[in-house]
């Protein structure tokens, strides 16, 4: 009984979070073992699997958002463009981020041999990546990363779902 | 040459990627010497006001110092380093490269989830501070103005005009084609400096270099004949 009540907790506050919430803070605000709570979220995200929810996962963060293979229907509803177009250089930079998170601008721009200060900027104001803090360097410099709005974009639940690095014939 | 006329690429890197895959060559630095001269002919037609051709330019010569090494093996500094960072940074950019094409692949799927609550949450709204009105910030606006300091006149400046390499190779040519034959004396003769005259001599070295004159000096420092081949 108590298990049952436990899942149906774990959901409503997902529900009503409608933004990423840390394992943690689910813990605490439940009051309970943090490996139950885990399983019991691992539960949910295999059973929603031919539901309509989707719970988006990224260090350690859950967002319960729509389900991937009605983007279209949903789009639709809300009256929201299903894409927006990114640029085939905002893609290579967002590739970068996404394989070598934490990074700064430096490191992209010597990657990419060439200035991202732009196409940074418009991945920022898409949210799909932002300031993870600074780096002990000269000039502490920024560090950026991914956000859970980047694997909602892309449609993947979380970040072992996207292509693998080494997977790639070099 | 390969027409790549249309396409705008992302960097250097990118062109350069671009230029080794379709002549179907491995990254290496013999493949990147190899390529110098199509790198050199398509950055050509870049537009000069493009923000980025510094970074195109600095591959440039990154490449041009990998070829003239692989022509003068001897040639060793400490650039060298550097030079064989190219060489990783290519195959490392490839590897992203290749990933974003992936990415485009999973969003070609048109799947995509949507967070509940606020919609068009993708504009971020901007909302002035409590207390913040029009006059503190017409208040504001003024000081700012007044600490931007005024603007001098420059001095104006007359920029020689100068000759270039090209011109320089275009009207030797034209006097080859027109007389065979010609002595160095001559053509330097009316140069109002002494950079024409260098200029006309590297042009005279380039075109002895493409096969297109013979030369001949009799002694050090005596007038150079040049003959058409």
């Amino acid at each position: 009984m108590k298990q049952k009540n436990l899942k149906s907790q774990i959901e409503s506050l997902l529900l009503v979070a409608g933004k990423p919430i840390s394992l943690k803070e689910i813990t605490n605000t439940i009051g309970e073992n943090v490996v139950e709570i885990q399983k019991e979220l691992n539960g949910l995200i295999e059973e929603y699997r031919d539901r309509g929810f989707r719970i988006i996962k990224k260090d350690e963060k859950y967002l319960l958002a729509s389900a991937q293979e009605n983007a279209e229907l949903v789009a639709k509803f809300l009256n929201e463009e299903l894409r927006y177009e990114l640029s085939a250089s905002a893609l290579e930079t967002l590739a970068i981020v996404v394989y070598k998170q934490p990074i700064t601008r430096a490191e992209i721009e010597s990657i990419r041999g060439t200035d991202c200060s732009r196409v940074l900027r418009v991945l920022m104001i898409r949210g799909l990546i932002e300031e993870v803090g600074r780096k002990e360097a000269p000039g502490r410099p920024i560090l950026y990363g991914t956000t859970v709005k980047m694997l909602t974009y892309l449609g993947v639940e979380k970040e072992e779902d996207l292509p693998k690095m080494e997977e790639l014939a070099v | 040459m390969i027409a790549v006329k249309d396409k705008t690429f992302e960097g250097p890197l990118d062109l350069l990627l671009n230029l080794i895959e379709k002549e179907k060559l491995d990254i290496c630095q013999i493949s990147l010497a190899r390529i110098t001269n199509d790198y050199l002919s398509e950055i050509q037609k870049i537009d000069t006001s493009n923000e980025n051709l510094a970074d195109f330019l600095i591959v440039a010569s990154k490449l041009l110092y990998l070829k003239s090494r692989a022509i003068l093996p001897v040639l060793s500094t400490e650039e060298e380093e550097e030079i064989e960072d190219l060489e990783t940074q290519l195959k490392e950019y490839k590897k992203f490269k290749e990933l974003s094409s992936q990415f485009s692949e999973i969003l070609d799927k048109n799947q995509r989830s949507f967070e509940p609550g606020i919609r068009n949450s993708d504009i971020n709204l901007f909302l002035p501070p409590l207390g913040v009105d029009l006059n503190y910030l017409m208040n504001v606006l003024q000081e700012a103005l007044s600490r931007i300091p005024k603007l001098e006149k420059a001095e104006e400046k007359r920029v020689e005009s100068k000759v270039t390499l090209e011109e320089t190779l275009d009207r030797l040519q034209g006097l080859i084609k027109k007389s065979k034959k010609f002595s160095f004396k001559s053509v330097v003769k009316n140069a109002k400096t002494k950079g024409e005259i260098i200029i006309t001599f590297l042009a005279l070295l380039e075109m002895i270099k493409r096969k297109m004159v013979s030369v001949e000096q009799n002694k050090n420092f005596a007038d150079i004949t040049v003959q058409g081949l």
